[in-house]
């Protein structure tokens, strides 16, 4: 038995450790990263020679020349989209090389030395800049991606961005920089742009969004912006400072072109001071002062007599349906001691309440809509939010106890495109009022008057005892 | 206790009970019909009870008491030909059978030589080659050998049914995960010898150890008193997953101290199986102990490691396959002058199971277990936040992404204008000079960024799972007629998901957001507010993490009625499933409900099921059987957002389960026969797939329309309320010409259908909605990815002098292509651009009808050809040394397993410009068979 014991673990240990070769261990080592150095046999010329030769007509250049620069635009940061700007190698003249491939910096980054080889491409002189490519409607456009390995070829040379980069003032805004890596000293943006994102879907100009540069004495500069940018959804910067970044022409526009969110290096206090808000922001009865939790009316009305007080003015705003006839107006049992919506049966359905429209002053950028509920409910509410495009958003209460709650926006879509209104919950407040907040931040809320902006509805077959007060939106 | 319950259908006479109380004993011998020499550990079982007896060292078993009367004997061991002995126990004697000569049985070779085929890659595609060939294994009947060794190369499934109705166990404890119902047949895989003793059932007839599902059982026994005590080691080479297999088994039989022991070890590994740059490496481990405390208990304790590491294939298009061949994978590229996979799959997942065994009396035992198992699988890809997608069949770098050109506006084609088909042409050039991934262009940028930051990485999708199972076991003869199975069982699972970065691939570090969503704003981009920009390493957790948590209790009871025309058995089970996520990140996406503890989801079901054998002579028999059950939807389907929040399905329901067979069996000395007609019903299905979306695909979310874009999406795609039907026939015949010449004939015909038209909801990760799509018209269309005809026949020549021969064609049609629910829905007519949502102009019903067509495989007729030899080494013993051969596919048939749509093509303007020209953009991807293989096994036992 024992001298079988041995012998089987011999034979099984044998067997397994026998075959050790052969097999895929899964470990690999970093590969051979060294540059070779590309022979180019075209004959070199200077990038001057050919901004020489090249007129407003896209033109096909014959032969075998090439120059060489440095790559000084990125699309690391999304802002820059299949075109790679360059410099020639003494930094006197930019140029761009148009090119179908995403993530070209992957390919050719900031500061690398690069070959162009213009055999087969077209040249052409357009808003102010020789620009290289291949021929489209007439115009250069992107060389085909199977090509431009070929004809943009990376040497082995990456000079350091800051040696690159160039300093200068609005006043130095000329042709002569276009297609360029410039800094921009003691800019900021101005006052009118403060407020919006570097993108704003609805500030848009040939797809992108110009905001405006300016420095001390006024002199000003546009900066595009493109939805993809990796800083597109920041807000504009109120400081002042340095941007980097390509300077572009359009048609007779100077564009300013940053490439990430690190070219924006805005640091200093804004010249001038801050933008004074022309109803004095000192004024300690402020109604917007969003930072006081228990102060009940923050915001504006979301509707006519949104607090109940002025009922009239509530009704006017109801649509052709009206308000259900077990809500109905309360005195004296507000919030503030004023008035509420009493709402006191069981509906028969899934009732609409009412559904009021929009009043003039709605706020464009409203990320808020509160309201106050005290009572019980069988079921639960459920509100709809209607957008400035079509549809409306919903959004659903479900418990409520005696904390405030914050709602977002319901994420099950009907084909139809508006939110999917539950009335799953139970309401019991403990007849305290509670607040309930909607964030409304990614809605698109209607701000134009008189278009429906918002509708209560109650779930059916359930009773609800309660009040409501002080619809207000901020 | 071994019982072949599948025995019942070759009862050839029935127990029969003159006098219930009166009992006497019955032994005998068990000897090696060519040696001569006693055979330790052979199984004898009464039928229809549970008694059973090993025989000791000198070949003897007892019965003290077996019931006076007609008796059927059965002897059995892996190796061997089983007997069915018809005894007559006779009051007051004891019955004392003699020398019964055991005969080896050589053609059990091919049995342990089954390779198990792929596992379901279930995770981002939806695609899915898998068999069910591992359940099969050590079976009898003709029908079910057909299935597993003929045409589980070609994806056959019995029935039409899933893996997920079957249920595949090892003492008892269940080894299908709870995640997604199945059996990671990796956890065991390698260990061909030491898992041989195996029981079947097949459809709903009962099993002594579960209740079941509609497929069948597998129960695999590792008690270690059982095998059949001696050693083996085994050598083979083969060309389908892998190349080579070394093994080793040993097991001790009982010794007089109570003690048996098995061990058994293998490795497997290939350098490059079948498909181009599939690397493979396996090691696996067994050990069993057995310690007999005395007549009435024992405990068994058994360990099973099997590691296996894997470089995955791809699945390609037509026009990939026209371009690159057949094996062409596009997860490999050339580093460090080795082929290197980016889809690796590891698996490590050991194994501990506690057994004890209590006689409670003769009538009686009763089996608890316990087990526990950990470890983890991983699944490798890139993590490509910064750069181009390193996929070198990126639909862009394809001819057909030109000549499918169509203007934008006008919907004019463009495809075959002069520069579009030079452009085509490049393409075409380009990609067969780079068809691999470029390691070294990726090691190149990542160590150029100038922060240190990697923009593309290796990352596997890591879950990591322990699971302890608790069951009990009892089987108990109420009375000579009645036996009676319980059994109780318990699981409790904690599965950690989360991705895992592998290696950097020349970067510092990289940074854990989704820049896709970088552009949203708000902190969206973030995998864990909690960690805002984090910079991770290797080896770090990144991206999603979270645990799912479930709790599955279930119970069974099971009578068996026997008597002399009838048999008959009802069988009941209850179950309750509870599930819950717990996520650990708070994801910026789905800030208020990505942490936390999400609801539970639970859910109880019940089965019942009962069937009939009816026994017109002792040739001739009648089975029926029927099933009714629930079914709780796997954790998979559960929870359509896992990875980033704790949404569950709404109105989530089980499903419900209907299955009927009828069978005539013949039964004589030469000729044997079943014919089977069989159907089922699985109504309320739950199916979540889940996929990346590139390209056109992404949703808008303020239009919640699909749009081109350029990023890479993960995508579930929610369908509810989803019927599937499978009826058909089966038939099976062996006929014994001479005493050597053996033939056989097999045929299956099926038609597996989707019956209902379901609901399809679809949530992109990047997006907060879940769009409803609405009802999806997919009644009458074919369930995918095997064949739903098959037919085979067979011959075999056994000679006297140890060494058989057989050869078998086979002929598989009806294989359909699995299509995109999405496809189906009512978005695909509707023109987007269309301010009413008027469908497009052109789509007419037929044209749609044309267009979305399911498309069926090209049938395949397939030969294989198995046989071997073997030898005594020496006249002294029972060494023998032999081969065991086989070609699959003789004549090199190249044909499709299973493939897939792609859901890109959203609508019907976007799928009909897809169709012209010589090659689709967004067509199907197909998995391939394998061509020609050979499987060659050398060993030696002692």
């Amino acid at each position: 038995m024992k001298t079988n014991f041995l012998k089987s673990i011999f034979f099984v240990a044998l067997s397994a450790a026998l075959f050790t070769s052969c097999v895929n261990d899964d470990d690999y080592s970093v590969p051979n990263l060294e540059c070779n150095e590309p022979v180019i046999t075209s004959t070199m010329k200077t990038v001057q020679q050919i901004v020489t030769l090249a007129t407003p007509v896209a033109t096909l250049y014959e032969a075998d020349d090439a120059i060489e620069g440095h790559v000084v635009s990125s699309d690391k940061g999304g802002n820059f989209y299949k075109v790679v700007y360059m410099n020639s190698l003494d930094g006197e003249i930019g140029f761009s090389v148009a090119i179908n491939q995403a993530k070209t910096f992957t390919d050719y980054a900031v500061g690398r030395k690069v070959f162009v080889k213009l055999k087969g491409l077209y040249i052409q002189k357009r808003n102010g800049i020789l620009q290289i490519g291949a021929l489209y409607n007439g115009n250069v456009g992107q060389i085909a991606t199977t090509d431009y390995k070929k004809a943009v070829v990376r040497a082995c040379e990456i000079v350091s961005e800051e040696n690159l980069v160039k300093e200068i003032t609005l006043a130095q805004i000329n042709d002569t920089n276009l297609g360029k890596l410039v800094e921009l000293t003691d800019v900021q943006f101005a006052d009118s742009e403060l407020g919006q994102n570097y993108y704003n879907a609805t500030n848009v100009i040939g797809g992108e969004t110009n905001h405006i540069i300016t420095n001390a004495s006024g002199a000003t500069l546009i900066f595009r912006t493109g939805q993809y940018a990796e800083y597109a959804a920041k807000p504009v910067s109120p400081n002042s400072g340095r941007i980097r970044g390509i300077l572009t022409k359009f048609n007779s526009d100077y564009q300013f072109v940053a490439r990430y969110a690190s070219d924006i290096r805005l640091t200093e206090p804004r010249i001038g001071g801050d933008p004074t808000d022309p109803t004095d922001p000192t004024d300690p009865t402020d109604p917007t002062d969003p930072t006081d939790p228990t102060d009940p009316s923050n915001g504006s009305l979301l509707f006519a007599g949104g607090d109940f007080e002025d009922y009239a003015a509530f009704l006017a705003g109801v649509n052709s349906f009206g308000v259900k006839e077990y809500a109905t107006q309360s005195t004296g049992t507000g919030i503030e001691g004023g008035n509420s919506l009493k709402i006191s049966g069981t509906p028969a359905g899934n009732d609409y309440v009412f559904t009021v429209s929009a009043p003039a002053g709605i706020p464009a950028n409203a990320t808020k809509i509160t309201f106050y509920v005290r009572g019980t409910g069988a079921k639960s509410l459920s509100l709809n939010v209607y957008r400035s495009t079509t549809g409306y958003d919903v959004f659903n209460l479900g418990d409520l106890a005696t904390t405030a709650v914050t709602l977002q926006k319901s994420t099950e879509i009907q084909a139809s495109g508006n939110g999917t209104n539950q009335y799953l919950g139970i309401i019991n407040t403990n007849n305290n009022w509670v607040k309930v907040t909607l964030n409304i931040a990614d809605v698109a809320i209607n701000t134009t008057a008189g278009n429906d902006i918002f509708a209560l509805k109650v779930g059916k077959s359930a009773a609800y005892e309660m009040h409501l007060d002080n619809f207000f939106i901020e | 206790m071994k019982k072949l319950v599948i025995s019942m259908f070759f009862v050839l006479q029935v127990v029969f009970a003159w006098s219930q109380d009166k009992t006497s004993g019955v032994t005998g011998t068990v000897v090696d019909s060519k040696t001569q020499r006693p055979l330790e550990n052979v199984v004898a079982t009464i039928q229809n009870t549970t008694f059973t007896a090993l025989t000791n060292q000198n070949g003897v078993f007892v019965f003290e008491k077996v019931a006076v009367g007609e008796q059927l004997l059965e002897i059995s061991s892996a190796g061997y030909a089983r007997q069915l002995l018809s005894i007559a126990v006779t009051e007051g004697s004891v019955l004392d059978l003699g020398t019964i000569m055991f005969e080896e049985d050589i053609t059990s070779e091919q049995q342990m030589s089954l390779i198990t085929i792929t596992e379901n890659d279930l995770g981002d595609d939806n695609s899915g080659s898998e068999s069910t060939a591992g359940l099969l294994q050590a079976t009898r009947d003709v029908f079910q050998q057909a299935a597993a060794f003929n045409w589980g190369q070609a994806r056959f499934r019995i029935r039409g049914l899933d893996n997920e109705y079957g249920k595949t166990m090892i003492n008892g404890i269940s080894m299908d995960k709870v995640s997604d119902g199945r059996p990671q047949y990796a956890n065991w895989g390698g260990l061909n010898d030491a898992t041989r003793n195996q029981e079947f059932t097949m459809g709903s007839t009962p099993s002594a150890y579960t209740f079941g599902g509609a497929l069948g059982t597998q129960e695999i026994n590792t008690r270690a008193s059982i095998y059949r005590p001696g050693s083996r080691i085994s050598f083979s080479g083969t060309n389908t997953n892998y190349n080579w297999r070394t093994m080793a088994t040993h097991a001790s039989g009982m010794d007089k101290n109570g003690w048996a022991y098995v061990i058994s070890a293998s490795r497997r590994w290939a350098k490059e199986g079948y498909f181009e740059g599939t690397d493979y490496a396996a090691n696996s481990f067994f050990a069993s102990v057995e310690k007999r405390i005395n007549d009435n208990h024992s405990l068994n304790i058994t360990a099973i490691y099997a590691q296996n590491s894997r470089g995955k294939n791809s699945p390609n298009s037509d026009e990939i396959n026209d371009l690159a061949g057949v094996k062409y994978n596009s997860y490999w590229g050339w580093q460090d002058g080795k082929k290197r996979n980016s889809r690796d799959k590891d698996v490590e997942e050991p194994l501990f199971i506690l057994s004890h065994y209590w006689k409670i009396s003769e009538k009686t035992n009763l089996n608890t277990n316990v087990a526990y198992q950990f470890g983890s699988i991983g699944n490798s890809r890139f993590d490509y936040n910064g750069a181009r997608n390193p996929d070198p069949t990126y639909y862009r770098n394809l001819p057909s992404y030109f000549s499918t050109f169509h203007d934008n506006a006008s919907g004019e084609y463009l495809g075959n204008t002069p520069e579009n088909i030079l452009a085509a042409e490049k393409n075409r050039t380009e990609f067969l000079a780079n068809k691999q991934i470029d390691w070294d262009d990726i090691y190149r940028y990542n160590s150029e960024q100038l922060d240190g930051q990697s923009l593309t990485i290796l990352y596997e999708d890591r879950t990591d799972d322990k699971q302890w199972t608790a069951n009990t076991l009892l089987a108990s003869q109420l009375s000579d007629n009645i036996v009676f199975n319980a059994g109780a069982n318990y699981r409790k699972l904690q599965s950690e998901n989360y991705q895992h970065v592998l290696d950097l691939l020349g970067g510092q570090s990289y940074l854990d957001i989704d820049t896709f969503l970088l552009q949203k704003g708000g902190g969206r981009e973030q995998s864990d507010l909690a960690n805002p920009d984090r910079q991770v390493g290797v080896g770090d957790k990144f991206g999603y993490r979270y645990i799912l948590h479930a709790d599955v209790v279930d119970a069974f009871t099971q009578f068996k009625f026997s008597y002399n025309k009838v048999d008959f058995y009802l069988a009941q089970s209850f179950s309750r499933s509870q599930y819950q996520r717990e996520g650990l990140y708070q994801n910026g996406n789905y800030a208020a409900t990505s942490k936390g503890k999400s609801a539970k989801a639970i859910f109880e079901n019940f089965g019942f099921k009962g069937g009939l054998t009816y026994k017109i002579t002792g040739r001739h028999y009648l089975d029926f059987n029927g099933a009714y059950m629930t079914k709780a939807p796997t954790m998979r389907n559960t929870f359509p957002n896992v990875r980033l929040n704790s949404n569950i399905v709404p109105d989530l329901k089980s499903e419900s389960i209907v299955s009927a067979d009828a069978s005539y069996i013949l039964r004589t000395p030469k000729l044997k026969a079943k014919i089977t007609g069989y159907f089922s019903r699985i109504s309320d299905l739950t199916d979540i797939a889940f996929y990346f979306a590139e390209g056109i695909g992404i949703i808008d979310e303020t239009t919640n329309e699909l749009v081109s874009g350029n990023g890479n999406a993960f995508v579930a795609e929610i369908v509810t309320g989803l019927t599937k039907q499978n009826m058909g026939g089966e038939f099976g015949i062996e006929y014994q010409f001479t005493s050597t010449i053996k033939g056989t004939a097999s045929a299956a015909y099926g038609q597996y259908t989707y019956a209902s038209d379901p609901n399809v909801k679809l949530n992109v990760d990047t997006n907060r909605s879940v769009v409803n799509y609405g009802r999806a018209t997919m009644k009458d269309y074919k369930q995918p990815g095997m064949p739903q005809q098959a037919y085979a026949v067979g011959i075999e020549y056994r000679d006297p002098k140890y060494w058989w021969i057989g050869a078998n064609a086979n002929y598989l049609a009806d294989n359909y292509l699995d299509i995109s629910p999405l496809l189906r829905t009512d978005n695909f007519f509707k023109n987007s651009n269309d301010p009413d949502g008027f469908p497009f102009a052109g789509a007419s019903e037929e044209a749609g009808r044309e267009l979305l067509k399911q498309e069926k495989f090209d049938p395949v007729t397939l030969l294989n050809l198995v046989g071997g030899k073997s030898w005594r080494t020496s006249n002294k013993n029972r060494n023998t040394i032999g081969f065991f051969a086989s070609i699959n596919n003789v004549l090199d048939k190249t044909y499709k397993t299973g493939g897939f749509e792609q859901a890109r093509n959203a609508n019907f303007e976007q799928l009909a410009q897809d169709m012209v020209g010589p090659a689709r953009s967004f067509g199907p991807k197909y998995f391939y068979g394998y061509g020609r293989t050979y499987f060659l096994n050398l060993y030696y036992n002692f």
